[in-house]
């Protein structure tokens, strides 16, 4: 059972960093949905559900999602609706139930850095940028691979409006379980970017394979190759859901679909 | 700490845990209809409506559901016989251990969709698992009610 020896609500994000750095053992209660199901006590609970963290913004250039936005939340904005091919909603929309979307958050999802994420994979093709309350800014593409101690707050995420084309797949046992594999592609003219997430580790780039295909001529023969190549440049590993193996092959089979999409 | 929920309309005041969930406070204070099944977000019997949306109260902090509108199954009584009609036509009702849920999550799909889609239905509502009829006379009875072509 989870529990909060103390426990703060701030209203303000200035009062929620306060209270996180002042005080000794304290963590930040975001989602509390997978923490909930660790037993431990949280000597300091810093809750920051009341501190106007959700709110979804749009720009001439660009989206700005707040950290404690639900997944219920971006599957009903028209922004999210109309921006980025749907890729957003296409990776959430069938996570569970609607109950859970309503209440999972995107800071919830990103900063523990989830592997078997499906949002994650999506937003690291749209060069998804975190904005964090004391160090600023950082791509979630460098945030996933660093190794940030700091006591810090993810206050919102923020996209750059883009005229790239982006696809999104997954490979699910039922259709409300998490992936067993999913995967994102980036298309801007004839560069394109492919990344492979719930290996069950977190998305990353298949560099070699992306390379491969932007450099080569686009037909079945290269598509093939290119998948092969992500296949054996990115790591796989067992889980409950699936073996490395299985998940290898799978890694071929939805790049080389996610290609033909792309060009189709 | 004591907080401050309006559930069904009625305010009451309640000394909880800043880490209780919402399920074990409805259920503590007699609201029975709010099943504890999985108690790890999986299996939606928990669900009540958040105002006016479903969520799954296992996996939400009561302390953060202060000041909002809690609607369980025995605040909607006569929406939920009606609804329940047409669930038990379809011989879709069975045990009835996720009947409250599934209910409520047609309630909040009715608030949220204006004339749903067919897929649209079958999405809302797949997220509560039956443990006993499957889910075919469930998707007819939901369809009939929404007048879902």
């Amino acid at each position: 059972m989870l529990t909060f020896k103390h426990y703060y609500q701030p209203t303000t994000i200035d009062e929620a960093y306060n209270l996180f750095v002042e005080k000794e053992k304290s963590e930040i209660i975001g989602g509390c949905i997978f923490l909930r199901l660790l037993s431990r006590e949280i000597e300091n609970a810093v809750d920051i559900y009341k501190c106007g963290l959700n709110f979804i913004k749009e720009t001439d250039d660009t989206v700005e999602i707040g950290a404690m936005t639900t997944y219920g939340d971006l599957e009903r904005n028209e922004i999210i609706k109309n921006n980025f091919n749907g890729i957003i909603i296409k990776a959430i929309e069938h996570i569970v139930g609607i109950q859970l979307r309503n209440i999972i958050s995107v800071g919830g999802t990103i900063v523990p850095k989830y592997g078997f994420s499906d949002l994650i994979t999506a937003l690291i093709a749209l060069d998804t940028k975190l904005h964090f309350y004391k160090s600023g800014e950082i791509l979630l593409s460098n945030y996933i691979n660093s190794h940030k101690t700091e006591k810090d707050i993810l206050i919102k995420i923020s996209i750059n409006k883009s005229k790239s084309q982006f696809f999104y797949s997954n490979f699910k046992k039922s259709s409300n379980d998490y992936s067993v594999l999913n995967i994102s592609l980036k298309k801007d003219a004839k560069n394109f970017k492919i990344y492979v997430g719930s290996r069950p580790k977190i998305a990353k780039l298949a560099e070699k394979a992306s390379a491969y295909i932007s450099e080569n001529e686009i037909n079945s023969e290269n598509i093939i190759k290119a998948s092969e190549i992500a296949a054996e440049e990115l790591n796989f590993s067992t889980d409950i859901r699936a073996g490395k193996d299985y998940r290898k092959e799978l890694c071929k089979t939805l790049v080389e679909r996610i290609i033909m999409e792309a060009v189709k | 700490m004591i907080i401050n929920l309006k559930i069904n309309g009625i305010e009451k005041n309640i000394k909880i845990n800043p880490h209780s969930y919402l399920l074990d406070i409805l259920r503590d204070l007699g609201y029975k209809s709010v099943k504890k099944g999985c108690d790890t977000g999986s299996c939606g019997v928990c669900t009540v409506l958040l105002n006016g949306k479903p969520i799954r109260s296992c996996s939400f902090l009561a302390v953060r559901a202060e000041n909002c509108e809690i609607t369980t199954i025995e605040g909607v009584q006569k929406q939920a016989e009606e609804i329940a009609k047409y669930i038990t036509a379809e011989g879709a009702d069975q045990c009835g251990y996720c009947s409250p849920s599934l209910i409520l999550t047609i309630i909040g799909m009715k608030n949220e969709i204006k004339n749903p889609t067919y897929e649209e239905t079958l999405k809302y509502v797949k997220g509560n698992l039956c443990r006993c009829t499957g889910y075919e006379g469930q998707h007819r009875a939901i369809r009939k009610y929404l007048g879902v072509e």
